[in-house]
């Protein structure tokens, strides 16, 4: 039989045939759980805000596809997730689940991460433990107040600073630059006698060591000095001398008595400690920029303040980054 | 208050178009009614059948898979520019299943089906063969209509699943073969993201589109005048109504479905 006397009967089977092969194809390939998904186990949760999770989002551990949602509704104004949950994936009863995002798109997702209790959550059960996802709006109004306060604090400690305080700084910084170029020329101009110098202060620890070891061995005068109790009876003659001298400065005589016993010079000191310590007391107090910059705490704590608010803004916007580049594919295509 | 007996007497372009409709609506309900009664021509709709669906086959392969390739040059290009050339087989996936796959079908059958139903049945009109089988006491609409209408309705979904097939390897020759993209993520995405209701609903579309099709076809053709010019004007006119109502109905169905 030639090929074109076949029956339209047989011919229009064969198409529909291979077309109902594609369409099964098609379906088995795509339904990926699909029809196996109703052999799982469901476990439900409540969550505060469930913005982007739809039936047939995918719940994860790990990463790993363990199950999905089943469907979402609301209940006593928070929103109630049932999930279906792979047969055999045990999950403990003090699990956490999260809201994640997951690729370009901002597709959400359900994360579980597993708890180390040894109760399993039984079927219908609900994960108690839910980690809150941020709230991009309330993220960026705080962003925003603290990028508003941080600019503050950065006016405020531009006020502290006139154009007094600007132009010595400046100037004790041009002044330490000299000092710097100049102690850099005296070492390079002395180089050589600085290397001697350490090659002398070597050879004389070498000689030190050797006298050491010779006073040790009782060898030389100075051996002898230390060995010899002669020595010591000579000291004691001496510091009977030494005694009638301090005797003498005692009672004030000659220079030496004068400068021990004269209040004068003691009092001068004194007042110039003094005056050192008004000064120090300004500062204290906060007096004048050097005393304002040591005191004025409220700098220190605006700006800590505002680190901390902008590394949550940053948080923040790292999480928004699938948003932003979502943006980008729209703006691109329209 | 408008008579409607004298308005039905004029000819006025709104009140042809209104006819029209209504004589193609008709048309389809009697081609239905027809079609459950006895006695049932099988072999007629058979070789409807292979006439419509069987024969454009070659032409829905040809566009398919060239429409799944062009998707995939295009979209590769565009999604490249921001490192999500992974997403180009589920957009080639999800246009094919949900739209091109439906309606290039349909009216790739229009033009080579459509024009012909009209045509024959043009040409049967004006040589006078429609009123010899009045004559001959066989009901025209049930003997010509009804396996044309029916034939559409079934082997329209069946093209459409082998187009969207064809689209979607199409595309993977393009997409994996020759611009490299990488083979897990175009396959994985393709699956994650289309569903089987984007199948499905583009195969009851490609069905409707079938219905509107072939009842304009058969309108057309019944209802020609005017000898062998008439039968050119027929053609002609059937063709652009059935491919406009096809891309009218196109975004109705979609509208109500997705």
């Amino acid at each position: 039989m030639k090929i074109n006397r076949l029956s339209p009967e047989l011919k229009v089977g064969i198409v529909v045939l291979i077309g109902f092969i594609i369409l099964f194809y098609m379906s088995f390939k795509i339904s990926k759980f699909g029809i196996l998904s109703e052999k799982g186990y469901e476990l439900q949760v409540y969550l505060e805000n469930a913005n982007g999770i739809d039936p047939k989002s995918p719940v994860l551990i790990a990463g790993v596809e363990i199950g999905r949602v089943k469907k979402v509704k609301l209940d006593n104004f928070k929103a109630l997730v049932t999930l279906i949950i792979k047969e055999g994936v045990q999950i403990p009863s003090d699990s956490t689940i999260a809201i994640k995002t997951q690729g370009v798109l901002g597709d959400k997702y359900l994360e579980i991460i597993p708890g180390n209790d040894k109760k399993i959550l039984a079927k219908g059960e609900m994960i108690k433990n839910v980690k809150a996802a941020p709230d991009f709006d309330e993220m960026f109004s705080e962003v925003s107040t603290a990028a508003k306060k941080f600019g503050n604090t950065i006016g405020e400690f531009q006020g502290l600073l006139g154009d007094k305080e600007k132009t010595s700084i400046k100037k004790s910084i041009e002044n330490i630059q000299t000092i710097t170029v100049e102690f850099k020329d005296i070492i390079k101009e002395n180089k050589q006698s600085i290397n001697s110098m350490i090659t002398n202060a070597d050879d004389t620890l070498k000689g030190l060591k050797k006298i050491v070891n010779d006073v040790e061995a009782g060898k030389g005068s100075l051996g002898m000095l230390v060995k010899d109790d002669r020595l010591y009876m000579d000291a004691k003659e001496t510091m009977g001398a030494l005694k009638s001298i301090s005797k003498d400065i005692e009672e004030g005589k000659g220079l030496l008595g004068k400068l021990v016993k004269d209040d004068s010079l003691y009092n001068d000191a004194k007042d110039t400690v003094k005056n050192l310590k008004d000064l120090t007391d300004g500062i204290k107090k906060g007096d004048g920029t050097l005393g304002k910059l040591a005191k004025d705490e409220s700098l220190y704590i605006e700006t800590e303040k505002a680190m901390k608010k902008l590394q949550k803004g940053a948080d923040g916007l790292s999480e928004m980054t699938p948003i932003s580049i979502l943006g980008t594919i729209f703006s691109f295509i329209f | 208050m408008i008579n409607l007996f004298s308005l039905d007497r004029i000819y006025h372009p709104a009140t042809s178009v209104l006819r029209q409709l209504g004589g193609m609506a008709l048309m389809f309900f009697s081609s239905i009614f027809y079609a459950f009664r006895r006695p049932w021509k099988l072999n007629y709709i058979f070789k409807q059948m292979e006439f419509i669906g069987v024969k454009s086959l070659g032409v829905v392969l040809i566009t398919g898979t060239f429409t799944g390739m062009v998707l995939a040059i295009q979209t590769y290009y565009g999604f490249r520019k921001f490192g999500a050339e992974g997403l180009v087989g589920a957009t080639v996936a999800l246009s094919m299943t949900r739209e091109l796959g439906p309606v290039l079908t349909s009216l790739m059958v229009t033009g080579r089906a459509g024009s012909a139903i009209a045509a024959e049945l043009g040409t049967m009109r004006v040589t006078e063969q429609i009123d010899a089988l009045i004559v001959m006491a066989l009901n025209p609409i049930k003997y010509l209509v009804t396996p044309r209408v029916i034939a559409s309705f079934f082997m329209l979904p069946v093209l459409t699943i082998i187009s969207d097939f064809v689209g979607i390897v199409g595309g993977w020759l393009v997409g994996v073969k020759l611009l490299g993209i990488n083979e897990g993520a175009f396959i994985n995405k393709m699956i994650k993201y289309v569903d089987l209701e984007d199948i499905y609903d583009g195969l009851i579309k490609s069905a409707c589109f079938g219905i509107i099709l072939s009842v304009v076809a058969c309108y057309k053709g019944f209802y020609t005048a005017g000898g062998a010019e008439g039968v050119g004007r027929s053609t002609t006119e059937s063709v652009v109504i059935a491919s406009v109502s096809i891309l009218v109905a196109d975004y109705i169905l979609t509208s109500l479905m997705f």
